[in-house]
C-alpha cells in the first residue's frame, strides 16, 4: 500500500483517524500497531510473521541489555546486531552475492550453485536500523527499554514511517509513545504537510519519473548528448520529490496522531558542496551513520587518513544500503571520494561570501550530485558507463519517438515546476510557507490553491488506473 | 477555530466515498473497452498473500465511486491546459488533432527494420491471389490509410533523420515490386490528392469521415465495376449532426462539434440484410442480398474488413449481387471459408497501422485456402 493510493487516502487512513480519536487513549498505540499490520501485510504477506519474530527477538534482548552490568550488556548487544545484520544480509544481498559468485563460476567453466531467489521483506532496510538504534541507545544508557510490547513493535511498525523512513532514532522518539499529545493544531499542519508531499508526489515526481523512465529505457545506441542529460536531469528531480514527498507525508501522518518526526530534507539540491549536500539529504540516514557507526570508529577524532578510511567505509555501506548492485557501490564510493577530495582541498566550508562563488558552487555541486544519480538510476555499469559518456562526449541523433511522446505539455510544465527548486534560496522551504501562519485572505487562497492541486493530485491517481481499449464503430 | 473547521473539513473528505459507497450510489460509467477487476473470495491462505491485495488495489481503482468524475476533470484539464491526453494510447497533435499512438511510428517513417516482414506480407498476398486466381475468383487487397499518412501536418513529430524514410506501408510497396498483387487498390493517393478540397478524417476519431469514406467507396467500386459502378450508387442527404469520436471516448472527452453525417439514403435495388454467423460481442457479421440482381451488378462477393470500411459498405449495398462481410478477425472461420469457396470475388481490408497483424492472420489463412 503507498501514500499516494485511493485506498490509502479514502479507506485505510479515514479507518484509522476515526478508529484512532474514538479509542481511549491507554489503548491508542494498540489501534495504530494494528493498523501498522495491516499496512505491512498489504504488501508483504507471510512476511508479517518474520516482523513480528524480529520484532519478540529485540524486545527480549532489549530488555536483557537494560537488566545486565556492562560487560554482559556488550553480549546482547552483539548477538542483536548481528542478528538482525544477518537477516538484512540474507533478504537483500544473498541473491546479489550468489548470481555474482555463480557468474564467476561459468567464467572458470564451474558448475552453477543451484539457488532459488530470497523475496526482499518490505522496509527490511529501514526496521533494521530502527532496531540498531534501538539496541544501541539502551546499550549507551541514553534510554530505558520499553516494558511494553505494543510501544515497542509500535516504535518499528509505525506505518508513516516503516516503508521509506525517515529513520527515527529511538532517543528522538521513545518519549512520544508514552507522552504525546494530540492537538488540533498539530492534526492541522499534519493534514497540510501530507497534502502537500501527495501533490509533491503525483505531479512533481511522476512527471519527472515519466521522463526518467522513458530515458533510461532506451538503448544506449540511440541516446544522444541532449536526452542523456535531459534523462539525467529528469531523475535528479524525480528522486528528490519523490523522496522528500514522501517524508512529507510520513512527518504529517506522524503529527496526526501527536507525533513530532525528525525532518529528512533541507534542500539538498541548494548545497555549495558535497559534506553540504550530507547535510540536507535523507539526513536521518547521515545521523544514523554518524551516531551508530562513524562516531563509534573514531568519527573526525582521529588521524586524517583514519578519518577518510571512516568516510568511505560510511559511504560505502550507504551505497549498498540502498540496493545490492554495483551500481550502488560504485555511487556510494563516489561520495565517499568526493567528501575525501573537499577534506584535503578544504572546499567543504559553507560560508561563501561572494554571491557569484555561490552560484558556481551550487551549479558545481549540482552537477556532481546529478552524476552520482546516473550511477544510482542505471541498472548496470555499463549502462551508467555508456550513459556518463554519452553526457560528457557530445553526440548528436535524432529524438526518439519515445522521447518526443513523453515530453508532452503535462510533462514539460510540471518538471517546469519541479526545476525550479533548484533555483530557490538555500533557506526556502516550501512546507515551511504552507505552514506558516498567514491573514485570514493569504490562508484562504492557500486552501484554496491547496484544494485544486490536491483535486488534481487525486484525479491523477484515479487516472492511473484508466486503461482504455480503441473500439470499432458501426 | 478555523483550524478546527479544517479538521473536521479534511477527515470528511476523505471519509464520503466511503459513505457513498456504502450507500450503494452507481457512479457513472467509463467505456474502457476492458474487463474491470473483479474481487476474489476471501481466504486465509489469501489473507496473507499479497497477490490477493494488489487485487484489492485494483479494484478499489477500477470502482472508486467518483473515479470517472476525477478521470473527466482530469482529461479536461489536461486536453485543455496541457495538450495532452490522460490515455496514454491518444497523442494530442498540433491544433488538437488526435491520434492514436500506435500508428503515430508509421508517420515517422523509420521503420526498415519491418522490410522483411513486408516482403513476407506482399509474398502472402501474392500467393492468396494465385490461389484465388486458381479457381476462378478474383481478389482485392484494400490498406485504409492510417489518419497520420493523410494529415501528418497536425502530427507536430519530428521525423527522425537520418531514417529510411520508408514505413511498413512504403516496404509493403515494395515488396509488391517482386510479388506483385494485381488486385491491390491504392487508397492513400486518392486521398491525399482529395484532401484539399474537403476534410476527409475526422479530428477526433481515428477514422475517415462520411466524405472519406465516400471516396474509399467510389475507389473500391470503379476497380470492381468500372463500366456501372454509378448505376447503383445510392442517393443520400448529408446533414449535420454529433458524431461519436473513438479517440475523443478513449479521452474522456465530449465534443460538440457537428459533423456531416450520412442520411435517408436510398438504394436503387431492394435487397435482404441477414446477420451471419459468427456473432461474437460486437462483431457481427452480415450478408446482403439482393432480390432480382441485374446482369451488370459485381458478382458474389466475400469481404473480410476492420471499422474503416464500416461506413464505405453503406453506399455499396446495392452494388453487389450478394455481399458477406465478416470482420478481419474470421479470416479462417470455417463458416467465412464456406461462404469464400461459394464467392466469385474475395476482398481483404485491413488499416495500415494493423500490416503486421495481417501478416501473422494470413498463415492460417492460406493454409484453410489450400485446403
Amino acid at each position: 500500500m503507498v501514500f499516494s493510493s485511493l485506498i490509502f487516502l479514502f479507506l485505510f487512513l479515514p479507518a484509522v483517524i476515526v478508529v484512532y480519536y474514538l479509542t481511549a487513549r491507554r489503548y491508542r498505540n494498540t489501534v495504530l500497531l494494528l493498523f501498522s499490520y495491516l499496512f505491512y501485510i498489504w504488501g508483504s504477506g507471510w512476511f508479517l510473521f518474520l516482523f513480528i519474530f524480529s520484532t519478540l527477538v529485540d524486545y527480549v534482548l532489549a530488555l536483557l541489555i537494560d537488566y545486565y552490568s556492562r560487560e554482559k550488556r556488550q553480549w546482547w548487544l552483539t548477538i542483536s546486531i548481528i542478528f538482525n545484520l544477518s537477516l538484512l544480509f540474507y533478504f537483500k544481498y544473498a541473491n546479489f552475492f550468489i548470481s555474482e559468485f555463480n557468474r564467476t563460476l561459468s567464467l572458470g567453466g564451474l558448475k552453477s550453485i543451484e539457488w532459488t531467489d530470497v523475496i526482499l521483506p518490505i522496509g527490511i532496510s529501514f526496521f533494521t536500523f530502527h532496531k540498531i538504534t534501538y539496541v544501541v541507545d539502551i546499550y549507551r544508557g541514553t534510554r530505558k527499554a520499553f516494558f511494553s510490547l505494543i510501544d515497542f513493535a509500535l516504535y518499528l511498525a509505525f506505518f508513516p514511517q516503516l516503508i521509506a523512513g525517515p529513520i527515527i532514532r529511538f532517543h528522538e522518539i521513545s518519549e512520544q509513545f508514552k507522552n504525546r499529545r494530540e492537538t488540533v493544531k498539530m492534526f492541522y499542519q499534519g493534514s497540510l504537510r501530507f497534502c502537500w508531499g501527495l501533490t509533491k508526489k503525483v505531479l512533481l515526481a511522476n512527471s519527472c519519473g515519466e521522463i526518467a523512465d522513458t530515458v533510461f529505457a532506451l538503448n544506449v545506441n540511440v541516446l544522444d548528448t541532449p536526452v542523456a542529460w535531459l534523462g539525467a536531469f529528469a531523475y535528479t528531480l524525480q528522486i528528490y520529490f519523490d523522496f522528500s514527498a514522501y517524508s512529507d507525508m510520513a512527518i504529517g501522518l506522524g503529527n496526526m496522531f501527536g507525533f513530532v518526526l525528525p525532518e529528512n530534507f533541507n534542500r539538498p539540491y541548494s548545497a555549495v558542496s558535497i559534506t553540504d549536500f550530507w547535510r540536507r539529504w535523507h539526513i536521518t540516514l547521515s545521523n544514523f551513520f554518524r551516531d551508530y557507526l562513524y562516531i563509534p570508529l573514531g568519527g573526525s577524532r582521529v588521524s586524517a587518513n583514519r578519518t577518510y578510511i571512516n568516510l568511505m567505509i560510511i559511504f560505502v555501506l550507504c551505497g549498498v544500503w540502498h540496493g545490492a548492485n554495483w551500481t550502488f557501490l560504485i555511487w556510494g564510493l563516489y561520495h565517499g571520494g568526493l567528501l575525501i577530495f573537499e577534506r584535503l582541498t578544504r572546499l567543504r566550508s559553507t560560508n561563501i561570501d561572494s554571491s557569484s562563488l555561490l552560484i558556481v558552487r551550487r551549479f558545481v555541486t549540482l552537477l556532481l550530485v546529478l552524476s552520482g544519480w546516473v550511477f544510482f538510476r542505471s541498472e548496470s555499469l555499463v549502462q551508467a558507463t555508456a550513459f556518463i559518456k554519452t553526457m560528457f562526449m557530445p553526440v548528436l541523433m535524432p529524438m526518439p519517438l519515445e522521447v518526443s511522446l513523453i515530453l508532452n505539455g503535462h510533462n514539460i510544465f510540471f518538471m517546469f515546476i519541479a526545476a525550479l527548486v533548484v533555483f530557490l534560496p538555500r533557506d526556502f522551504s516550501g512546507a515551511a510557507l504552507i505552514l506558516r501562519e498567514k491573514n485570514l485572505t493569504l490562508a484562504f487562497s492557500q486552501a484554496v490553491a491547496l484544494l485544486i492541486v490536491v483535486f488534481y493530485s487525486v484525479a491523477s491517481i484515479a487516472s492511473g488506473s484508466y486503461n482504455p481499449f480503441i473500439y470499432f464503430q458501426f | 477555530m478555523m483550524k478546527l473547521s479544517s479538521v473536521y473539513r479534511f477527515v470528511l473528505l476523505l471519509i464520503i466515498p466511503l459513505l457513498v459507497l456504502v450507500s450503494c450510489y452507481k457512479e457513472g460509467q467509463l467505456n474502457e473497452n476492458r474487463e474491470m477487476a473483479e474481487i476474489r473470495n476471501i481466504s486465509i491462505r489469501r489473507l496473507f498473500d499479497p497477490v490477493y491485495y494488489s487485487n484489492i488495489d485494483k479494484f478499489i481503482n477500477d470502482h472508486f465511486v467518483y473515479r470517472d468524475v476525477l478521470i473527466r476533470a482530469k482529461s479536461f484539464i489536461d486536453y485543455h491546459i496541457f495538450n495532452s491526453s490522460v490515455s496514454s494510447k491518444v497523442y494530442v497533435g498540433k491544433r488538437s488533432w488526435l491520434y492514436y499512438r500506435n500508428e503515430l511510428r508509421d508517420s515517422l517513417k523509420s521503420d526498415c527494420n519491418e522490410r522483411e516482414n513486408m516482403r513476407v506480407l506482399a509474398r502472402q498476398l501474392n500467393s492468396i491471389e494465385r490461389i484465388l486466381e486458381s479457381s476462378g475468383k478474383k481478389f482485392v487487397f484494400v490498406v485504409a490509410p492510417n489518419k497520420s499518412t493523410i494529415y501528418p501536418e497536425y502530427v507536430g513529430l519530428k521525423r527522425p533523420d537520418p531514417g529510411c524514410g520508408k514505413n511498413k506501408y512504403d516496404l509493403l510497396l515494395e515488396g509488391f515490386n517482386e510479388y506483385p498483387v494485381k488486385g491491390f487498390i491504392r487508397l492513400d493517393d486518392k486521398l491525399s490528392q482529395a484532401k484539399h478540397e474537403k476534410q476527409l478524417y475526422y479530428q477526433f476519431d481515428t477514422h475517415w469521415n462520411v466524405h472519406g469514406a465516400m471516396l474509399a467507396s467510389i475507389t473500391i467500386l470503379k476497380h470492381l465495376n468500372p463500366d456501372s459502378w454509378d448505376k447503383y450508387f445510392p442517393e443520400f442527404e448529408l446533414i449535420s449532426g454529433q458524431q461519436a469520436y473513438d479517440l475523443a471516448r478513449m479521452m474522456s472527452l465530449k465534443f460538440s462539434s457537428e459533423e456531416i453525417v450520412l442520411k435517408n439514403i436510398h438504394y436503387p435495388i431492394k435487397y435482404n440484410f441477414k446477420s451471419l454467423e459468427p456473432v461474437v460481442r460486437d462483431k457481427p457479421g452480415y450478408e446482403i442480398k439482393l432480390d432480382n440482381p441485374p446482369h451488370d451488378v459485381i458478382r458474389r462477393t466475400v469481404m473480410f474488413h476492420d471499422s474503416f470500411l464500416n461506413v464505405p459498405l453503406r453506399f455499396c449495398y446495392s452494388s453487389f449481387e450478394q455481399l458477406s462481410a465478416y470482420w478481419l478477425s474470421y479470416l479462417s472461420d470455417p463458416k467465412a471459408i464456406e461462404e469464400l469457396r461459394k464467392s466469385e470475388i474475395v476482398l481483404i481490408e485491413v488499416v495500415e497501422r494493423d500490416l503486421s497483424d495481417l501478416q501473422n492472420d494470413l498463415k492460417d489463412f492460406i493454409v484453410a485456402l489450400s485446403e
